[in-house]
């Protein structure tokens, strides 16, 4: 009963922020997609942290470590730690600045304005698309897991989903921008605090820190190392994966219009700072929840580990506590998913139609896109994908829009012509060796997708006109 | 022109020290219980929290 009671009114809070947004927000294109270009330091680090932060680490990373061990730690979160802050310099601040100038909305606009050429915003509004809504499938999954393993199969997945998306759904519609950072809030400090518990409640079950780590080692040491035998840890593949798991963030659309929306460069600035530290309690806690597990509750197979986080809370909070668990699970989802809906539907509106039309009728456009999420979700459900392999997926395609998504920021010369050659030419390598059968020598097909997009943007640019003087210097003001 | 050298080295000392394969890891925990690629880890983490704070405070100027 009590998890009923918390679960709703976890749901009527997201919706009470977002009648509140909608309330306060400024009447406009921008202030409904962007909350006016003014969200302040707090609302956007929670904005950015919540985006990021999807099933995929509350789910996925602890249900890989349960196998695989610390070493989807030494995979994951140090090099995000490092590199997804950097990117709030390297392309926050030049994508806040250039958006306002420009007067640009969603991130296909921003590149079809700055390099004045409307194929570059089709062909990155189709790839964004290809690799976005899969990844959006990932969020409800895992709220679907969560939800079902909560009351005991009495809701089965795809309802789970179906409610979780329409919640979303519903506050981003009634609030735009506002509602989903101001959201953001209160879900990155629920799914933060609640893993975090989690890890303390772990260690404390078995008798402290020391002897948790002693026991792991005498009865799985295999999970103490980073085997580097492993295919997912050789040279290669390890390196490959870093390349996507960090330069996939930088092309996120969805964190895209949040470095938008930043009030100013004082507030990208200061998520800069607080971002490392906050990863550093999410990371660690997620993984050794996983890892803990196996000797915890162990026996699970495959896919099955995406359901130990929310397991191992009901193990070590107790039966009665077990849906904060199902809270972080939701937050985290919702977080994510909130952000990618408002940005796919402002770029599918934006792009696909005209920009005069009124707010109202630019929402129907966030409803067709939950709508194309939930019908590729029963898809994913019959094909039996787990949530991690579905997230590497999507994170290679997004890594190899990093050429043009830096290169349009910080190069003059970069043409529109070289943005088409270097997304479409990055893209099909990518497939021509997932699915090609392709050899690659031991890299992950992200590799060579990206090294034949980078050196299509540099070589195209090169050989084309560039782009006419009088947009650069609006594009960069100079 | 120095604080970039200095940003530069510091991000390619870190992407060194992450990518370890030059590195043999220990089978023996560190102070007795903690496993040497956590250890590690975290410890590389510590450093890159230490560079981005420095990266934030003296390189990342904000132009009024």
């Amino acid at each position: 009963m009590m998890a009923i009671i918390l679960i709703v009114a976890y749901f009527l809070a997201m919706i009470v922020i977002g009648w509140w947004a909608e309330r306060n927000q400024e009447r406009s294109t921008a202030g409904y997609y962007l909350a006016g270009r003014g969200l302040g330091a707090t609302a956007l680090f929670f904005a950015l942290f919540g985006t990021n932060c999807s099933p995929f680490v509350l789910m996925g990373i602890p249900g890989q470590s349960y196998h695989d061990g610390l070493g989807i730690l030494s995979l994951n979160a140090p090099i995000v730690a490092l590199v997804i802050p950097l990117s709030f310099w390297l392309v926050g601040r030049p994508a806040r600045s250039m958006g306002g100038r420009l007067s640009a909305i969603s991130p296909a606009e921003l590149y079809a304005k700055r390099l004045d050429s409307k194929a570059v915003g089709w062909t990155l509004l189709i790839a964004f698309t290809v690799f976005t809504v899969p990844y959006m499938v990932t969020g409800i999954q895992g709220c679907g897991i969560a939800l079902t393993r909560q009351f005991d199969g009495a809701i089965d997945a795809s309802t789970g989903a179906a409610l979780t998306l329409a919640v979303a759904l519903g506050y981003t519609l009634l609030g735009g921008m506002r509602a989903t950072a101001w959201t953001n809030v209160v879900q990155g400090a629920l799914f933060l605090a609640v893993i975090v518990l989690v890890a303390v409640a772990l260690f404390t079950e078995f008798g402290g820190v020391r002897a948790a780590f002693e026991r792991l080692q005498a009865e799985r040491p295999d999970l103490t190392v980073m085997d580097r035998t492993h295919p997912r840890f050789a040279p290669r593949a390890f390196a490959s994966y870093e390349l996507a798991i960090t330069l996939t963030v930088v092309c996120f659309p969805h964190m895209l219009v949040r470095l938008m929306a930043a009030k100013d460069e004082r507030t990208l600035r200061t998520s800069c700072r607080l971002y490392p530290i906050a990863l550093a309690l999410l990371w660690p806690s997620a993984v050794l929840t996983g890892v803990f597990g196996a000797l915890l509750l162990p026996g699970l197979e495959g896919r099955a580990s995406d359901g130990i986080f929310p397991a191992m809370v009901a193990r070590v909070l107790g039966a009665d506590w077990s849906v904060l668990g199902t809270l972080a699970v939701l937050a985290a989802a919702m977080s994510t998913l909130d952000a990618q809906l408002l940005t796919m539907g402002s770029m599918v509106s934006r792009d696909l139609g005209t920009s005069t039309r009124a707010i109202h009728a630019e929402r129907l456009f966030l409803c067709g896109v939950a709508a194309a999420v939930f019908g590729l979700y029963l898809v994913v459900e019959q094909l039996q994908v787990s949530i991690f392999e579905l997230g590497q997926f999507c994170f290679s395609g997004y890594a190899t829009l990093f050429p043009t998504i830096v290169l349009g920021l910080v190069w003059r010369r970069f043409t529109g012509a070289a943005a088409v050659a270097s997304i479409l030419g990055g893209v099909l390598t990518l497939m021509a060796f997932q699915w090609g059968g392709l050899p690659a020598g031991g890299w992950l097909p992200v590799a060579p997708g990206l090294l034949v997009a980078s050196v299509l943007a540099v070589a195209v640019s090169l050989v084309t006109r560039p782009p006419a003087e009088s947009r650069v210097r609006e594009a960069f003001g100079s | 022109m120095r604080m970039r050298i200095l940003a530069v080295l510091g991000f390619v000392s870190l992407l060194v020290l992450h990518f370890d394969y030059w590195r043999t890891p220990s089978t023996t925990p560190w102070w007795g219980w903690l496993p040497d690629e956590l250890g590690w880890r975290l410890m590389w983490m510590l450093g890159a929290l230490t560079y981005l704070w420095w990266f934030t405070s003296r390189f990342w100027k904000i132009k009024p």
